[in-house]
């Protein structure tokens, strides 16, 4: 009778491997750390070291980090100013009237 | 023409740089950290990202979710709840997913009662992407090959004893070898790239 031998999945021989990794990364030296940044061209007694991206600050960049992008504050804004002052009768009328005006100089073809 | 949009002027800190502040960890030691986040990310969708990984384990610390037993260091503590993080992740994944397999043991009249039971082994897809893993890892210490052996026996969970009498390294060569090993590990955890 043959005995079927069961390969193990590869997932708990990962896990176990990346255990014993980080257990060997726990007690790591500063030494060894330096030694590693050094070949990497890093400096991590400098804050802003290239070690530190995603750490103290982001490895990825974005536009929001440096301007105020939400764009609900500026529809809050936009909000806010429409229900503070609502356009008055004389605002509609003057609108209404450059609009009538750009109008009327289209109907006049011969006018420069 | 548009307007530039206003600068930002609020400045919101990382949970490592609380965590730096409040003196839980020093900088070499977020050093430590980062190397063992970008090693329990690997295996995880590429949506998961090392850093977010990290900053969440921070998080759980400075929020006290999670207590830190007398007698472990900090870097100890959050290496195991990166651990932690890595399994609720598959944890969820397969909830959410109801599991790639069940077994369904079910009630003869009652449909109420019919139970199913997830397998908790690993789905084809998460096999063959620790698989991968595995070959990436052995990829980096591919010019040593008694790393290689050594990589070996972690995998089948055996001892530094039992690697040694298996490989028939001494205790020099074995330690030089974790050395020669610790100092790639290294090298890969503190590179700038994403993942």
């Amino acid at each position: 009778m043959r005995t079927k031998v069961k390969k193990e999945s590869s997932e708990p021989a990962l896990m176990r491997v990346l255990d014993a990794f980080a257990r060997e990364l726990v007690d790591v030296s500063d030494e060894e750390i330096l030694d590693a940044a050094q070949a990497l061209g890093m400096d991590p007694r400098v804050r802003e070291s290239a070690a530190y991206a995603g750490v103290i600050y982001p490895s990825r960049w974005q536009l929001s980090d440096f301007f105020d992008l939400d764009p609900r504050k500026a529809l809050q804004a936009t909000a806010r100013q429409i229900a503070g002052n609502p356009p008055t009768e004389q605002q509609d009328k003057s609108r209404r009237s450059k609009r009538s005006g750009i109008s009327v100089e289209k109907k006049t073809p011969g006018r420069k | 023409m548009r307007p530039i949009p206003p600068l930002v002027d609020k400045r919101i800190l990382t949970p490592a740089q609380t965590a730096l502040a409040l003196e839980l960890v020093d900088q070499m030691d977020l050093l430590r950290l980062k190397s063992i986040a970008r090693l329990y990310v690997r295996g995880l969708p590429p949506e998961i990202a090392w850093d977010d990984l990290l900053q969440e384990a921070l998080t759980r610390v400075i929020s006290g979710s999670r207590r830190r037993p007398e007698g472990v260091t900090t870097v100890a503590f959050v290496a195991g709840i990166l651990r932690s993080l890595r399994t609720e992740y598959w944890r969820r994944v397969t909830r959410e997913s109801g599991g790639h397999g069940k077994l369904r043991i079910d009630h003869e009249n009652d449909e109420s009662l019919a139970l199913d039971l997830p397998d908790p082994a690993a789905g084809p897809e998460r096999a063959l992407s620790a698989r991968q893993e595995l070959d990436a890892i052995k990829q980096l210490f591919a010019a040593d090959p008694v790393a290689l052996k050594i990589i070996d026996g972690l995998g089948e969970g055996l001892s530094a004893d039992q690697i040694r009498c298996s490989t028939g390294l001494s205790k020099t060569d074995y330690d030089s070898a974790r050395r020669r090993m610790r100092r790639i590990l290294l090298r890969e955890g503190l590179t700038c790239e994403p993942k």
